[in-house]
Parts: structure tokens; C-alpha cells; sequence
């Protein structure tokens, strides 16, 4: 049974790091109170509308710091592949140079024949069979055969690319607010989102068309805002540090997994 | 009455331009930030990443300097051997490095990375084409062979654009002709590379320089330096011929990337034999901001020349003028 690689347990140390920075900067900046709402009963009751009465535009450093935490994890998948063809090589009197090492990669992909074209492509050379054989275990294609593009993992890797190549997380986080205090079933609400969404003070955020005309006080909405990704297949409205935190637990299972059956004992490493 | 999840609302918080001043910190400094307001829309996903990349840089220097003593001389203990023929000169404590070094410099480094590849991204856009996972930066420290390793972000953008005419422009092979390898981005793709699929960046701290003082008369032979930085660890040696009596020491420290992947030769072979090159960490971070700030400020010039040309054909070429400014030319 062995430990965590102390370059794969360092990623995820630094990723946990990110996590808490973005949670304390969305923090600190809900703390200024960035948006306020106003409701205008409509139609006799029959509409609830509500519009801002102020709004900012949340800063650059989520999608920046985010971005950073999902590298990170990213990169512990890919430090582990290394971590096993070292061993690996060790085992069979090899030593690997930058040639092999460049080309070492811990997989992501959504199809079978792509995870062999990975293979092929030395991604995996030195790592044990078995270990190999876990790794395809954990792929999208396995995992989530039904939708393997929505899997964590799929996801994640997503992210990072994404992260790297456009401006996906640096410019497309929203602000949602997530709670209503009543039954919408019973009151058959259904929520009703403007066209063409100004995010400015005066713009209308959506209204509640109701079945039956509703009082006031007897819809109550609690503004709990937090942020979400809103662009591309990413789109959710799970809180975009919820998300990660996912990422998180799924990549730490996998490297304890392969660290506990693959590798051998490196002595007294704390997990994280 | 239950609390149920019911999103109210789900729009789009930040505009695509972002914010609209920046900080004006000149780009020559060793860490400033991209003035956003000077830039393309498109650019901005670049100009962020460098600005992100600039905090984590000034950061990973604050932490360098900490381990470099504040940059100030250090004394070393003298120590006389061999009947005062031998001189040796120690650290009295340990140096150590903050263990959050290289974690923070990948992370820098791979933002500084990340903003060429963004920068890439946009440029396929201007050229009219969708990008795609594959698209980014080719940073080259060897000219390629001819008829081999076309130079491009996307192989849709035609060779005589002036898009790939700029790419090449700022490679390291052609801005660092004979010293590609050494070019700050092509330093900082191996770092990417490395950080991302290999180890971590580690850092040491090391000797930057060592002094004695002896009398003008005394000849110090085979004066050497080296040695690991633990407390006690010899930094530097000398011999006299004669019994003598030298001065204590004062050196300097800094910190270094300790990293064997150095030990490549411009094609990118392994040298068996070759010493590892130990990069500088604060240089190196104050030699890749301004170039990779002036390869995005200086596609620009492109953006803007293209916009001022729309529906008139592909500029033909850009200058870049002595002011440091690009210009496109039709």
C-alpha cells in the first residue's frame, strides 16, 4: 500500500488553496452587497417581477482563480500518470528521460477507441498494466457511458482546456439566486426570464406568472446569490465552488486509489 | 412551506470587455500589470491571464526574497585548515525556501503560459475561424526546417497572413536568433510542460556570490564555489601557498529552479553529461512578463489594423516601429 506522491499531494494542496481564495473573494465581494432587487406585483397578482436596483459585474478573479484550482487539479492526474511510469521504469532498470516524461498524460476521453489512440500515443508507457486498467475504469466512457461529456472528469478536463484556450471562465460567471419560500407546485408558478437580460439597475431579472392571483408576503423569495458558469455545455446553476469541490473529491479518489494499490510506500505522508 | 431551489435569475455578469481601467504600472517593470484599456476586446482574455499571472509572479518574488535574506550580504563563518593553507568559508544557518514556491510558480507560469494560448485563440477569430481545443501558441526556440513545422496557429490561416507572419515574428528563434532556447517563453513553455505533466518547478536557494577580503600580497588559489545551502555546508574554498590569515565572507543568495530538464540541447535532446542549468526564478519572472505583455499588446496592432480594414482583403504586413508600438500595414 503506498502514499500519494508528494508532487500530486502538493497540486492538491495548492488546488485546495484556490478553492479557499475563491470562496473568501465571492465572499468579501457579496459582502458589499453588489446586487439589490425590487419586486413589482403585476396584473393583479398574476405576475411578481422582479428587477435590479443594483447590480456589478462580479470581478475577474473568480473565473481567474477558479481556473487556477481547476489546472491544478488537472495537473495532479497527469503528475500521478508520471509518478506511476516512474516507478514503473524503475521496476524493469529504466530511466526515463524528457522525451518519455513529455509525453506522459493521464487520459481523459469520452470514447473507447480515443482511450487505445492514448495508449498508442505512450501516455501510459511504463505504467503497470493494472494500473492501466484502472485508469480506463475511471474514463468518462466507463463511468457515464449514458452521457460521458457530463462526467466529472470529462468535465474538468473540459474546464482546464477551456480555461486555456478562451476566456470561458474568465468572463462568463453569473450571479443566481437559488431560493423560493413557497410551494411552486401549488401556487403553479412558473418562472419567466426576459429575452434579452440587461444586468443593469432598471433591467428585469425574470417574473413569476402565477395561476392564481398571489399576495406579496405570500411568495417570499430570499436572495441567496452565489455564482455559476454560464456558458457552454458547463452550464448549471450548481455554485461554481460546489463544482470544483466535486472535481476535487473525484480527482483525490482516483490518486489514493492508484497511490494505495500501485505505488509503493514512500513513509509517514499526511494525507490532505 | 419548504425551501425549494428555484433559480430566479441566471445572466451574465461580466461584460466581454471587462473592466475598463487598469493599471498603469509601465511594462518595463519587472512585474506590472497589462493596461486592459489599450487592448482589442478579444485580447482580454490575454490580458487577464497576464494580469492574474503578474499577482502570482509578485508573490512567488516576495517569497524569494524572503529566502534571499531581503537580497542583503550574508556573513559566512572563516575557518583556516591545513596549517592556515586552507581557507573555507560556511553559511551559519540553513537557507530554506518556502515550500509554497513551486506551487505558486507553476501557477504563474502556467497563466503566463495561458495568455499566449488565449492570445491564439483570438487570433484564429480574427482570421474568421472557429478555434478549437487544439488551437495555440507554437512557441519554437529552433527555426524549422524548411518544408517541415509550419509555423501557424491553425493550419486554416493561410502562410502569407499577417497573423502567422506575426507569430513567427515574436518566436525565440527569430527574437533570440542563436539563443532560442534561452528566450524567456520558450523557458516558460518547458516550465508549463514541465509543472503540468512532469514534477513540480523545485526551488533552491543558491549562492549568487561569495567575497573575502586578504591583503593585496596574498595569492587565493583554486578558489571554488558550491556546495549545498544547510548550515554549515562550505560555500567557498581556497588555497594559499603560504600560511595566511583572509577575511570572513560575505555572499549574496537567490533563488534557483532546480530542475534537470535544462539538461536538454536545442532540439530538445537530453545532454547525458551536461551540468544542470539552474534558472533564476526572480529573473526569469521579470524577463517573461514584459514578453509575453509586448507579444499581446503587439497583436493589437493586428486587431486594430483589420478593424480599420474590414472588408478590404488581409493586411499585407505589420512594422513594428521603434517606439516599440506595432503598426499594421496594407
Amino acid at each position: 500500500m503506498g502514499d500519494i506522491p508528494r508532487s500530486v499531494e502538493l497540486k492538491f494542496a495548492r488546488a485546495g488553496e484556490h478553492i479557499t481564495a475563491l470562496d473568501k473573494a465571492i465572499k468579501t465581494f457579496l459582502g458589499t452587497k453588489p446586487y439589490g432587487t425590487r419586486r413589482e406585483v403585476e396584473r393583479d397578482g398574476h405576475e411578481h417581477v422582479f428587477y435590479w436596483t443594483s447590480y456589478e459585474d462580479c470581478p475577474d478573479s473568480f473565473g481567474l482563480i477558479a481556473g487556477d484550482a481547476i489546472h491544478n487539479l488537472r495537473s495532479s492526474l497527469d503528475h500521478m500518470v508520471v509518478a506511476l511510469a516512474i516507478e514503473g521504469a524503475k521496476s524493469s532498470g529504466k530511466r526515463l528521460n524528457w522525451d518519455d516524461l513529455k509525453k506522459l498524460q493521464f487520459p481523459v476521453v469520452t470514447k473507447k477507441p480515443d482511450f487505445d489512440e492514448q495508449v498508442r500515443r505512450d501516455r501510459l508507457r511504463d505504467v503497470a498494466p493494472s494500473a492501466v486498467a484502472f485508469i480506463e475504469s475511471v474514463q468518462p466512457f466507463i463511468k457515464d457511458p449514458k452521457a460521458p461529456d457530463r462526467s466529472p472528469l470529462a468535465m474538468l478536463s473540459f474546464l482546464d482546456n477551456s480555461d486555456k484556450h478562451s476566456v470561458l471562465t474568465t468572463s462568463s460567471m453569473g450571479p443566481v439566486a437559488e431560493k423560493i419560500l413557497w410551494d411552486p407546485d401549488a401556487s403553479k408558478a412558473r418562472l419567466e426570464h426576459p429575452e434579452h437580460p440587461r444586468t443593469e439597475v432598471g433591467g428585469e431579472i425574470g417574473r413569476f406568472v402565477f395561476s392564481s392571483p398571489q399576495r406579496e408576503e405570500d411568495v417570499k423569495v430570499e436572495f441567496d446569490w452565489h455564482f455559476v458558469l454560464m456558458q457552454g455545455p458547463m452550464w448549471s446553476l450548481i455554485d461554481i465552488r460546489e463544482i470544483i469541490r466535486s472535481y476535487d473529491r473525484e480527482v483525490r479518489g482516483i490518486a489514493w486509489k492508484l497511490s494505495r494499490e500501485f505505488m509503493p510506500p514512500f513513509g509517514a505522508m499526511p494525507m490532505l | 412551506m419548504g425551501l425549494l431551489p428555484f433559480p430566479l435569475c441566471a445572466s451574465h455578469s461580466n461584460n466581454a470587455r471587462g473592466p475598463k481601467t487598469g493599471n498603469s504600472v509601465p511594462l518595463v517593470a519587472p512585474i506590472g500589470h497589462l493596461v486592459l484599456d489599450d487592448l482589442d476586446e478579444c485580447l482580454h482574455g490575454a490580458a487577464r491571464k497576464i494580469n492574474r499571472a503578474a499577482d502570482l509572479a509578485t508573490e512567488v518574488k516576495q517569497m524569494c526574497l524572503v529566502a534571499a535574506k531581503d537580497n542583503k550580504e550574508i556573513d559566512l563563518e572563516y575557518q583556516q585548515l591545513n596549517g592556515k593553507k586552507e581557507h573555507v568559508w560556511r553559511l551559519r544557518e540553513p537557507m530554506m525556501c518556502d515550500p509554497q514556491v513551486p506551487t505558486v510558480l507553476g501557477d504563474a507560469v502556467h497563466n503566463y503560459r495561458t495568455a499566449l494560448d488565449h492570445l491564439a485563440w483570438s487570433l484564429v477569430k480574427l482570421a474568421h475561424f472557429n478555434p478549437s481545443v487544439k488551437t495555440f501558441f507554437p512557441v519554437k526556440e529552433v527555426e524549422p526546417r524548411e518544408g517541415r513545422d509550419n509555423i501557424t496557429i491553425d493550419e486554416r490561416i493561410r502562410p502569407t497572413d499577417s497573423i502567422n507572419a506575426y507569430v513567427q515574428s515574436v518566436q525565440p528563434f527569430v527574437t533570440y536568433p542563436d539563443y532560442g532556447y534561452f528566450a524567456p517563453i520558450a523557458q516558460l513553455h518547458r516550465l508549463d510542460l514541465a509543472d503540468k505533466h512532469r514534477v513540480l518547478l523545485v526551488s533552491v536557494v543558491a549562492l549568487d556570490y561569495a567575497t573575502f577580503v586578504s591583503d593585496p600580497g596574498i595569492e587565493v588559489r583554486s578558489l571554488s564555489y558550491g556546495g549545498s545551502l544547510s548550515a554549515g555546508s562550505i560555500v567557498m574554498r581556497g588555497y594559499t601557498t603560504e600560511p595566511a590569515d583572509l577575511s570572513e565572507g560575505k555572499a549574496r543568495l537567490t533563488v534557483r529552479l532546480k530542475d534537470a530538464h535544462y539538461r536538454v540541447d536545442g532540439e530538445g535532446n537530453e545532454i547525458a553529461d551536461a551540468p544542470p542549468y539552474r534558472l533564476e526564478v526572480v529573473d526569469f519572472l521579470s524577463s517573461v512578463h514584459p514578453e509575453v505583455s509586448e507579444i499581446v499588446q503587439g497583436a493589437n496592432a493586428l486587431f486594430v489594423a483589420r478593424h480599420a480594414h474590414t472588408g478590404q482583403g488581409e493586411l499585407a504586413h505589420f512594422e513594428k516601429y521603434s517606439d516599440g508600438t506595432w503598426q499594421g500595414i496594407k
